[in-house]
Parts: structure tokens; sequence; C-alpha cells
């Protein structure tokens, strides 16, 4: 466990010095701020509804940026440390491979918990200047929020773990983070929606679609927030959905769990038989 | 002076005599019995005066039977007359009598000679028929042209062996204008209530079950359909032709074809109903104008709305359109925008947000085809229908001047259901 630990803190330190974390928490804090703004300017009948709206925006800007920074941040973490020929060195040291797997990842998930952490209290701050009479129900998706998104941030660099693993040069490994970026993100709701218009609901059936949406982690972080808190699935238009899907609250949550752990765990197997 | 007092006294005694002549109606109206005899009836009719009542002990009595007094008729318990299928079972000509409590049956099979349960004729004012049960007539009750007859609280079924259009009505209406026809148990027999050419009638609280259309309204202007139940018809409320209709507070549930027809129907009000699971339309406008649908719900049918020949200047808003296969089919190439004073409608496979909470939704609603199908069959892909990408991909679409070849939108969809009243 110490070695796990001293592993981490490495990567921590590394992380810092590279100042990429700090440009990440920058751009989240901005982006979250911004939306904080915008969604006070509306006042619509209560200005209690400013958290409501912004846990929406929040929710669809984390889906694009929490995968990016994560990706970007863990995509280079074996393959980076094989061209530079860190990776040899370490091994050298009594641990066994899957140690520095789990140390990394450790350290990874430590810096981006700071940046997110750090972007939702500056939103946490804001709203509590312009918004009144916030309920316990809306800061309850708040937090809710707050703590699916180190899941999903979990999840992308656990990914950004596999990619590392498999390729044997940075380059691949940037473009296949691209790639995995834009396959959950976009290409995958694109062609789910597209294939279930085209065939007009023959083939697939209601509850295997369910299956197929929510297999997706960003589209099983979608649901947990969006239709999860009654407070918020008003204003997605999403109030009917949530009682028709079916799915007990935590099955969103459990997916990405799942999700966070079979990555890591392949690449660890992966790099244990990896020749350097 | 003998003779003035004479002639005084004289006419104080004609008068008097004359007040207790015109009175001895009221004084004596009384209870005649009759028996299962046959051919008592028409005895005891004969020999009864305006303002009797007639009272029909248990068991058999044979029809067919005239009433043209203004009697009164009240059966025991299990009295039945019998039309023997001959003719009409009974037929009425005189104004204000009241039938209460028998049991018809068996009236003549000819339809072209319009033989009923019931047949009323057109002096039989004032009529009312009560607590009924009428069984295997051809049309049950015909009130044809009386004035304001009241049928309440009958059971009326129908015949079930002829092929539907050999079948009579329930309870038909021809010019009876001021009708009221309430509290009826309909099943059978071809439609439930068919009413013509009359007017400012009021059809409320029945209950229709295997006929062909609970109510068909043709050429009757000005009356009121208030709370009903259409179950298990082919369809609820066939309104043709008609203006000035005030339909509230109907349910039509598992009819087959359509909940609401309406046929060049003009200037009618149709607020709270509910239309549920039917297995065709909920609701079927067909070149009707000017009419208002307002917080009406149609759930669960294969088509929300058909609407379509032309219909125009009708305002339908506030009402709840909740899970039918296709939302909307509209057939005509204007633009028609379904809301008033910034309120439209609902419609459950709307993905919009609200995020300016005020209750309707930040973009219009526009019912499609494909995609209504589609969010019918999996509810959970609203979540696919609002996700970045495809929302990029819609506001793009968007910024891009419409080229629709017209069709229904609602500018201000509203973010949940409208409540009707009794739920």
């Amino acid at each position: 466990m110490n070695i796990i630990f001293t592993i981490a803190k490495k990567e921590f330190q590394d992380g810092l010095r590279n100042r990429w974390i700090l440009l990440a928490t920058l751009l989240f804090v901005i982006l979250t701020l911004s939306l904080v703004f915008l969604g006070s300017a509306p006042v619509g009948e209560v200005s209690a509804g400013l958290l409501s709206i912004t846990i929406v925006s929040l929710t669809t800007l984390a889906v694009f940026i929490i995968p990016l920074i994560s990706l970007i941040l863990s995509y280079n973490a074996i393959v980076g440390e094989v061209e530079r020929q860190t990776l040899i060195l370490t091994l050298t040291l009594p641990l066994k491979r899957w140690h520095l797997i789990l140390g990394k990842f450790f350290g990874h998930i430590t810096l981006i918990t700071i940046a997110i952490t750090i972007g939702f209290c500056a939103a946490f701050i804001l709203i509590l200047i312009l918004g009144n009479n916030i309920e316990i129900n809306e800061w309850k998706a708040f937090v809710a929020l707050f703590i699916t998104s180190i899941f999903l941030s979990a999840v992308f660099i656990s990914i950004g773990y596999l990619i590392s693993v498999i390729v044997r040069r940075q380059e691949t490994a940037a473009i296949m983070a691209v790639g995995v970026w834009l396959f959950f993100v976009l290409l995958y709701d694109m062609g789910l929606l597209s294939t279930i218009i085209f065939f007009q609901g023959k083939f697939i059936n209601t509850e295997v679609f369910n299956f197929l949406l929510i297999s997706n982690p960003t589209d099983a972080f979608r649901i947990f927030n969006l239709t999860g808190f009654d407070s918020v699935s008003v204003l997605s238009g999403m109030n009917t959905v949530a009682s028709k899907i079916n799915l007990p609250l935590y099955a969103p949550v459990g997916i990405i769990i799942l999700w966070i752990i079979f990555p890591l765990v392949i690449a660890m197997e992966i790099f244990e038989k990896k020749e350097l | 002076m003998h003779l003035p007092r004479n002639n005084i006294f004289f006419i104080v005694i004609l008068i008097l005599t004359i007040c207790i002549i015109c009175n001895e109606r009221k004084i004596s109206a009384e209870v005649l019995n009759v028996k299962t005899i046959p051919g008592s009836f028409d005895t005891i009719l004969a020999k009864a005066k305006p303002g009797d009542t007639l009272k029909l002990e248990s068991g058999y009595h044979q029809g067919p039977i005239l009433i043209d007094k203004s009697v009164t008729i009240i059966g025991e318990p299990n009295a039945i007359i019998d039309g023997q299928k001959k003719e009409n079972t009974i037929t009425i000509t005189a104004p204000d009598v009241v039938l209460r409590g028998l049991k018809i049956i068996n009236s003549g099979q000819n339809l072209s000679k319009q033989h009923s349960g019931i047949f009323v004729d057109k002096n039989a004012h004032r009529v009312v028929i009560e607590n009924n049960f009428l069984e295997n007539n051809l049309i049950s009750i015909y009130l044809w042209g009386p004035k304001d007859g009241l049928v309440r609280n009958n059971r009326v079924y129908g015949l079930s062996n002829l092929r539907l259009n050999e079948r009579g009505n329930g309870i038909q209406l021809w010019r009876s204008h001021g009708s009221i026809v309430e509290k009826n148990e309909i099943r059978y027999g071809r439609d439930g209530i068919y009413v013509t050419t009359s007017k400012n009638n009021i059809f409320r609280n029945n209950t229709f079950e295997k006929t062909r259309f609970a109510i068909h309204y043709m050429y009757t202007n000005d009356s009121k359909i208030i709370g009903n139940i259409s179950r298990g018809n082919h369809i609820g409320y066939a309104l043709m032709y008609s203006n000035g209709l005030s339909i509230l507070d109907n349910k039509s549930i598992n009819d087959r074809d359509h909940g609401i027809a309406l046929n060049y129907n003009n200037e009618s009000v149709l607020e709270h109903n509910i239309i549920y699971n039917n297995a065709n339309k909920c609701i079927f406008i067909y070149n009707s104008n000017k009419n208002t649908f307002r917080y009406n719900h149609f759930e669960g049918c294969a088509i929300g709305v058909h609407f379509t020949a032309g219909s125009e200047r009708n305002n339908i808003y506030e009402n709840n359109f909740i899970d039918n296969i296709n939302q909307v089919k509209y057939v005509g190439t204007r633009h028609l925008n379904w809301s008033k004073n910034n309120k439209g409608n609902y419609w459950s496979d709307n993905p919009a947000f609200d995020l300016d909470r005020n209750g309707i939704s930040d973009t219009a609603y526009r019912p499609n085809d494909m995609i209504d199908h589609v969010m019918w069959k999996y509810p959970s892909s609203k979540l696919l229908l609002n996700a970045p990408a495809v929302q990029m991909l819609r506001w793009a679409q968007s910024t891009f001047p419409a080229i629709y070849p017209g069709g229904v939108y609602d500018s201000a969809p509203l973010m949940i259901p409208v409540v009707l009243n009794e739920e």
C-alpha cells in the first residue's frame, strides 16, 4: 500500500508541475461560472430555480468537458513513460506492475478531483450570492452531480489507461483518445438515435434499447442527473420519462462504477504481459 | 226585492259548482290497478281520466298498448309489457304521460316502420320515461317530435342478434326540442343515442357499452353533452353537421375507432373530456370550424388527433397529448399554431428544456411522424433527443429557414400536463 501511495504522490506532483491541470481547472471554473451567470439572467418566477437551471446546464457541460480533460490527462500515462524510458527505470523498483497502474490511477484521480472540486466550489459560492431560498432537494441534486462528475472522470481516466497500455507510440494514443471521446460523447448517441428511427421500432425492443442507452457511461451520467431529481427533471423535460424508464436510481451509478473498474482491470492484465 | 237576491244566490251557486267541476280532476285522481289479464290494460285505460295513475301488477301484460290519455303508468316490481313483436310495444300520443318502473320488451322488428319499445308521438309533450328496463326492442325509445321529454335512469338493452345496420338505436330523437336524456345505461343495438334535427337537448351522465356510436348527432344545434361514459363502442361521440354544442366532461375508453369524431361541426366547445386507449384515433376533426378544444386528455391511441379537410379557426390549447403512437396527423398545407394566449398543449414526447422556468418549453414543438413513433416506443429516447450531439444538429437545422410544406406546431408547449377537474 505504501508503494501505491508513493507512486500516487509522484504522479500528483508531476501533474502539478505540468501546468496542464492548472489549465484544465481554469477552463472548468470559467465555464461553470459563466453557466451560473447565464442561469441567473432569466429570472422566471422564482430565482430559486437558479440552482436547478445550473444543474441542467452543468450536466451538459460536464458530459463534454470531463471526459476530454480526463482522457488528455491519462492517455499518455504508460506509453509516454515508455517513450521517455522512465518506465523501465521505475519497474526496477520492488513493485508489482499493477501497483504502478493503480498508483498512477489514484494520482490522476486526485488531480481531476481537485479541478472539479474547485470548479464546483466556485459555482457554489456564486449561487449562494445570486440565488435565494434554495431548497435542500436542489442541493442534493447539486451534490449528486458533483459526485457523479468525479465518477465520470474516473471512468475516462480508466479508459485512458487502457488506451495507454495497448498502443506503442504516443501519437497513436493521442488519436485513440480523441476517437474514444468522439465515440462516447457524440457518435454513440447519434448512432443509436439514427438506428431506432431508421428501423421505426422494429428489431429492438424497449428493454434492449434502455440497456443500450444506459451502457454508455455518459448517457448513464445524464440519465441519473437529469431524471433522478424532481426539481431538475421538470426543467429538462424528463419528468414523465423518469417514471417510465423504471430503472432504480442506483442502476446508472452502478454502470458507471463498472466502467471504472473494468477498463482498469483489463489495463492491468495487459500491462502484466506487456513486453517493454 | 226577491228577484235580485235570487239572482245573486243562483250566480254564487253556479260559480261554486263550476269550481268544483274544474277541480274534480285534482280531487279525484285515482289509482287504478291493472291485472295481467289480456286486454285488461285497454279496458282500464278507457275508464281512466287524465291525471290518474295506472298501476300494473307483477307479471306479463300483453302489448302492444296505446296510451292516449295523460296518465301515469307505474309498474310493480317485474311488471312486464310484451309487445309480441307486432309493432311498437308502447305508443304514447297524449302529453304529460309518465312511465315508471316497467319492463318493456319485444317490439316489432321492422326498421322502416320505426317499431319501438316506447314510441312517443309528436303531441306527447313533456313525457317522463323513468326507471324502466327495456330489452329486445328494435328502437328502444323513440321520441318522434314531442317537446321537453325526459328520459332518465332507464336500462336500455337493444338487440344483438340482427346485423348491425338492421338493429334499432337505443334512444332515438327526431325534432324533439328541449329533451333531457340522462343517467341511462345503454347497450347493444346500433347507436346508443341517435338525435337528428332537434335543438336544446341535454344528454347527461349516460353510460354506453357495446353499441356502434355511443352518441350520434346529426343536424342538431345548441345542445349539451355532459358527463357521459362510452366504453367499448365503435365510436364514442360522433357529432355531425351540428353547431353550437357543449361537450364537457365525457369519457371515451377503449372505443374501437374514434373517441370523438367531428364532421362539419362548428362553433362547439369541447372541454374536460378524457379519451383513452382507443385503437384508432382519439379525436377526428373533419371540416369542422371555429371550435374550442381545451382541457382535454388524449392518451394511448394510435393517432392522437387526425385533423383534416380544411378545418379552420379552431382553438386547440391546454390539452394533454400523452403516449399516442402518432400524436398528430395533419392533412393539409397550412401552418397552424396550436396555442392561445401563450399557452399550448402538453406533449408527452416533447424533449425540450424549460430553462426560464415559466412552465412553457423553450422551443416550439413540431409533431413529427417518425420521431413520434420512436418516442412512443422508447420513452427514454427523449434523453437521446436532448443529447449534446443531437441538440447541436437540431440547432443547426433550425437556423435554416423551414422548407416544410405547412404543418401543425405548438409555439408554447406546456412542460407538465394540465390537471383536469375530476382527477
